[in-house]
C-alpha cells in the first residue's frame, strides 16, 4: 500500500503515527481513506469543497502533484506521498 | 605551502585556512565572502544560526533585523543571545555576539520587524537576503523584496522537529509563494510553534551553507528542491517545487532572470 508521510502537526490525530501505509490508487483516494480511518485530519488536509487546502503541499517520490496530476496522481503499493504543510518557524 | 594574499591578514589566512582547502572553495571563494553583504531576517533560532556561521565563514557585511528585546524563552534556540542579555534590544545582543565570533565582520542592525514598508530599506544594499522569520507576512514581504530586487533569497522554516529550505532564484526557480501561494490560517502569531535549538539550528546551518554557496559559487545550490527533514523519525528528503506561472509575486519574471 501507498505510505504517507503524516507531518508533526496531524499526528495528534493519527495517534502519533508519523507514517501510515493506505490503500488507494490515486492520491484523492489514499486521503479518503486516512480520513475514513482518522477523521479529524480532514479538516487539517482540506477545504470545505474538498479540495486540498492551499498551504499543503503533496509530494508523490518527491514529484510536487501540481506538476503532475494533482490529487488524481496515480499510486502504487510502493509509493510515498509525503504531506508538507507551510510553516515559518524560525 | 603557506597561502600568500595581500588582502588578507596572516591571523585571517590561519583563521579560514580551513575552509579554503576546500575544493572549489579557495582565496576566491574568500574574497566573495568578504565582499558580501548579506540581509537576515530575525535573528532567532533559524536566523542567528545563520548569522553565526557565516560570521565564523567570513562573510564582511550581515545586516539583522529583529524587534523587541530578549526574554528568557528566547534562550532555548537563540545561539546569539545568553541569559545576561534578557531585557536588552534582541539586535543589540545579536551584534555583541557576532562582533566576539568575528570582529571582522562588519554588522547593521535594524531593531524592528520586516514589513511590506520598511522591508526594500532593510534589505536594499544587500546582495542576498537570508529569511527566518516566524510570521508568513514578514517572508511574503522578503520574498517579495528579492522578486523586485532580483537578488536571490534562501528561506528556511521549522515547526516542531520538522524543517524545510530552499533557494529562490527569481525568474528562474520558484519564489515562496510560488511554493506556498496562502499561510495557513492557524499561524497566527509567533508563539504557535514549539521548537528545540535543534530544528532551527538544522535549518540555519544548511540555509548558510546555501548562502555560501550562492555567493562564492561553489558546490550546489538547493535550485527547485525543497530539503525537507523530521528530526523526530531522521526522516530527509529533497523535494522538487516547481515555478507557477500564474505566481502574482514572480510569475511575470522570465526564465533566467537572476
Amino acid at each position: 500500500m501507498p505510505k504517507i508521510f503524516v507531518p508533526t502537526i496531524m499526528r495528534k490525530h493519527t495517534e502519533n503515527k508519523a507514517t501510515v501505509e493506505v490503500p488507494g490508487t490515486t492520491v484523492s483516494e489514499v486521503f479518503d481513506n486516512l480520513i475514513a480511518s482518522y477523521p479529524m485530519v480532514r479538516d487539517l488536509l482540506r477545504g470545505k469543497d474538498g479540495g486540498l487546502l492551499r498551504h499543503i503541499n503533496v509530494f508523490v517520490n518527491g514529484d510536487d502533484i501540481r506538476g503532475l496530476d494533482g490529487d488524481k496522481t496515480g499510486l502504487t503499493d510502493r509509493d510515498e506521498v509525503h504531506v508538507v504543510p507551510a510553516m515559518a518557524g524560525g | 605551502m603557506t597561502l600568500q594574499a595581500p588582502d588578507f591578514t596572516q591571523f585571517q589566512l590561519d583563521r579560514y585556512s580551513r575552509q579554503l582547502r576546500l575544493e572549489g572553495f579557495g582565496i576566491e571563494g574568500q574574497r566573495r565572502l568578504r565582499d558580501a553583504h548579506v540581509a537576515i531576517s530575525r535573528g532567532g533560532g533559524v536566523g542567528g544560526t545563520v548569522a553565526t556561521h557565516l560570521a565564523m565563514a567570513g562573510v564582511g557585511r550581515i545586516t539583522v533585523a529583529h524587534g523587541g528585546e530578549i526574554v528568557p524563552e528566547y534562550l532555548n534556540r537563540m545561539l546569539l543571545a545568553n541569559p545576561k542579555d534578557v531585557g536588552r534590544p534582541c539586535v543589540d545582543a545579536f551584534a555583541d555576539s557576532l562582533h566576539r565570533i568575528n570582529p571582522d565582520v562588519e554588522v547593521t542592525t535594524y531593531s524592528e520587524y520586516v514589513t511590506d514598508d520598511n522591508v526594500l530599506r532593510i534589505v536594499g544594499d544587500a546582495n542576498l537576503i537570508a529569511d527566518g522569520a516566524p510570521l508568513f507576512e514578514e517572508r511574503y514581504a522578503l520574498n517579495k523584496a528579492a522578486v523586485e530586487l532580483g537578488i536571490p533569497l534562501v528561506s528556511g522554516a521549522m515547526y516542531d522537529t520538522e524543517g524545510y529550505i530552499t533557494t529562490v532564484r527569481p525568474g528562474r526557480t520558484p519564489c515562496l509563494s510560488c511554493i506556498y501561494p496562502t499561510k495557513p490560517p492557524y499561524w497566527t502569531n509567533i508563539k504557535v510553534f514549539p521548537a528545540l535549538s535543534t530544528a532551527p539550528g538544522l535549518v540555519g546551518t544548511v540555509m548558510a551553507m546555501e548562502v555560501i554557496k550562492m555567493i562564492t559559487g561553489f558546490a550546489e545550490p538547493l535550485d527547485s528542491q525543497l530539503m525537507f527533514f523530521d528530526l523526530r523519525t531522521n526522516m530527509t528528503r529533497l523535494l522538487n517545487v516547481a515555478r507557477r506561472p500564474e505566481c502574482t509575486v514572480c510569475g511575470h519574471l522570465d526564465n533566467n532572470d537572476c
